[in-house]
């Protein structure tokens, strides 16, 4: 028996020739904000290209990062919500991420302040991948200015960071709508 | 054991106009729960309770990772219409936490009362006597009881000319529309179980001139009693408030106060207009603090007020009369509570309850004796 998530009861997911397939998805509740880092999404749905989860927090670790989405299909319109905040400094005053769903280039922002953010973008239903009672959408970032900030003297940590994830929530999205501001 | 039942929380409004709070069931410790908030009972945005917050872990809630903190989404945000905020668990659909946001004073009095009648309007069609006695609960929701009881409740008093109806906000001393003092870590939590908003209002005003010298706060426990006590947060600022709609009862109620309290002492005050001093109250403190593993329990003197003594074994007198009907260390209280099944009755059966609880778990008691109020002293309801 699958549940929503194309698990077994034993954990294994049932997989098929399809890279999607293959990688535990992070099931997604339309409505419902999951938090980044240990205590809710762990590393549900993360299929490369991240550091380990943190306390409330999860950065990226390079220059692209991958995560698995699922939702209930047939997925709706949807906004997607992501918050958290760039890695920008002195010597490193900037950061782009670009994202790409299913391969679909869907969302682009600028970042030249450190503080909260929010990014913003809606998902048609026709970019999920249909799979059983599921649609699955790998959602590509890519952060071409990621760093390490022992590179730039901004502390020991090796990794190579470009966006501080918090929050993710996919909103239920009126047709035809805009998204909001 | 823990009651796999039992569910902990609370839910504050942020200056921001945000939401936050935690949400903790003992006997899932480390589950993280889903919470769903809703506007006027319909639901507007839900959140995974999983923020680490450092009071949750020093008080014993499971890892802390049980907080959350969200805004309602846009299309969902009333803005500056009243409305009122509740927060439950998704699963078991248990509510731990209400607010009752008045628009952030924005909105003319006006045109609130207005909208309050607007809403109130759509319930035209049922028994607006069952309406304003609040006893058509199973036919209208909470939110426009509470509107629609308020509207009633000035509109009866402009009808009458009487005084008794008024609306709570219009009736808020002076002295009290500052709000109470902030006291940023109590050491009593005085829980008061409201009855009529008005008697719930005067016994605020009593209260408050001796909170900040005895470090106290004042938690009000709304059982649902009157509708317009949901007013009284908004009208009287940094006023704790809480109401469980879902099990409606003192015990249940007293349960979530005892979970939400932050002082180290928790007493349970009657309804007696007294107006106790700031030593009186320390006074119990340091009774509790001396014995935390007692329950204090009140002899009833104070309100008998009988010529001579009952030959009771009383061991703390108090030197003015609070009011008090049970006392205790809040881990006490806490562990009272916890696991027992709440069983429906007012204010006193509730008592008798948790006293009953403590002497079977052998917590020995001791009977508080209070003087006499003073002459004006009635008993309120």
């Amino acid at each position: 028996m699958l549940d929503f998530t194309g698990r077994s009861g034993s954990g294994e997911v049932i997989g098929s020739r399809h890279a999607v397939d293959r990688h535990p998805a992070l099931a997604c509740e339309v409505g419902v904000v999951r938090l980044f880092g240990s205590a809710d999404i762990g590393t549900q749905g993360q299929i490369a290209g991240w550091a380990e989860p943190e306390d409330g927090h999860l950065w990226n670790d390079g220059v692209e990062a991958v995560l698995l989405l699922a939702v209930r299909a047939p997925p709706p319109r949807l906004l997607l919500i992501l918050g958290g905040e760039p890695y920008v400094t002195r010597i490193r005053p900037m950061q782009e991420v670009t994202l790409f769903g299913n391969g679909l280039r869907i969302g682009y922002w600028r970042m030249t302040q450190r503080a909260e953010t929010t990014l913003r973008v809606p998902l048609e239903p026709e970019w999920w991948l249909r799979r059983g009672p599921r649609a699955l959408l790998r959602l590509g970032l890519h952060l071409p200015h990621s760093v390490r900030p022992k590179d730039i003297a901004d502390g020991p940590d090796g990794r190579e960071l470009g966006f501080c994830f918090r929050t993710l929530c996919l909103q239920p999205l009126a047709d035809e709508a805009d998204p909001p501001a | 054991m823990s009651d796999p039942a039992a569910l902990h929380g609370d839910l504050q409004e942020r200056a921001d106009g945000g939401f936050e709070g935690w949400c903790w069931a003992p006997g899932r410790p480390a589950e993280r729960l889903r919470v769903d908030l809703l506007v006027n009972g319909s639901p507007a945005a839900s959140m995974i309770a999983a923020m680490f917050r450092r009071d949750l872990f020093v008080r014993g809630c499971g890892d802390g990772r049980h907080g959350f903190a969200l805004r309602l989404p846009e299309g969902a945000d009333p803005g500056i219409d009243e409305c009122l905020i509740t927060a439950q668990e998704h699963r078991s659909g248990r509510v731990f936490g209400q607010i009752l946001r008045s628009g952030g004073g924005r909105r003319p009095p006006g045109l609130t009362r207005v909208g309050v009648l607007a809403r109130s309007a759509e319930a035209l069609g049922l028994d607006v006597a069952a309406l304003h006695a609040g006893s058509d609960r199973a036919r209208v929701s909470a939110p426009l009881r509470i509107a629609f009881a308020t509207l009633a409740a000035r509109l009866s008093a402009r009808a009458t000319g009487g005084a008794t109806a008024q609306a709570p906000e219009a009736a808020v001393p002076a002295a009290l529309r500052a709000g109470l003092p902030r006291v940023a870590d109590p050491l009593l939590t005085l829980l008061l179980v409201a009855g009529r908003a008005a008697g719930t209002l005067d016994r605020i005003a009593a209260l408050a001139p001796a909170l900040a010298d005895a470090a106290a706060e004042i938690l009000l426990a709304d059982t649902g009693a009157d509708p317009a006590t949901a007013l009284l947060p908004a009208a009287v600022p940094r006023l704790r408030y809480l109401r469980d709609r879902a099990a409606g009862c003192p015990a249940a109620v007293l349960r979530l106060a005892a979970a939400a309290a932050r002082g180290r002492v928790l007493v349970l005050l009657d309804a007696t207009p007294a107006a106790p001093s700031a030593a009186a109250l320390l006074a119990l403190a340091r009774a509790v603090a001396a014995a935390p593993e007692v329950l204090l329990l009140a002899t009833g003197v104070a309100a008998a007020a009988p010529p001579a003594p009952p030959p009771l074994p009383t061991r703390l007198r108090l030197p003015a009369a609070i009011g008090v009907l049970l006392g205790g260390e809040r881990r006490l209280w806490q562990a009272l509570g916890a696991g027992a099944p709440v069983r429906p009755g007012g204010t006193l059966a509730a008592c008798a309850d948790l006293a009953l609880r403590a002497r079977l778990l052998g917590h020995p008691w001791q009977l508080v004796q209070e003087p006499p109020p003073p002459a004006r002293g009635a008993i309120g309801a």
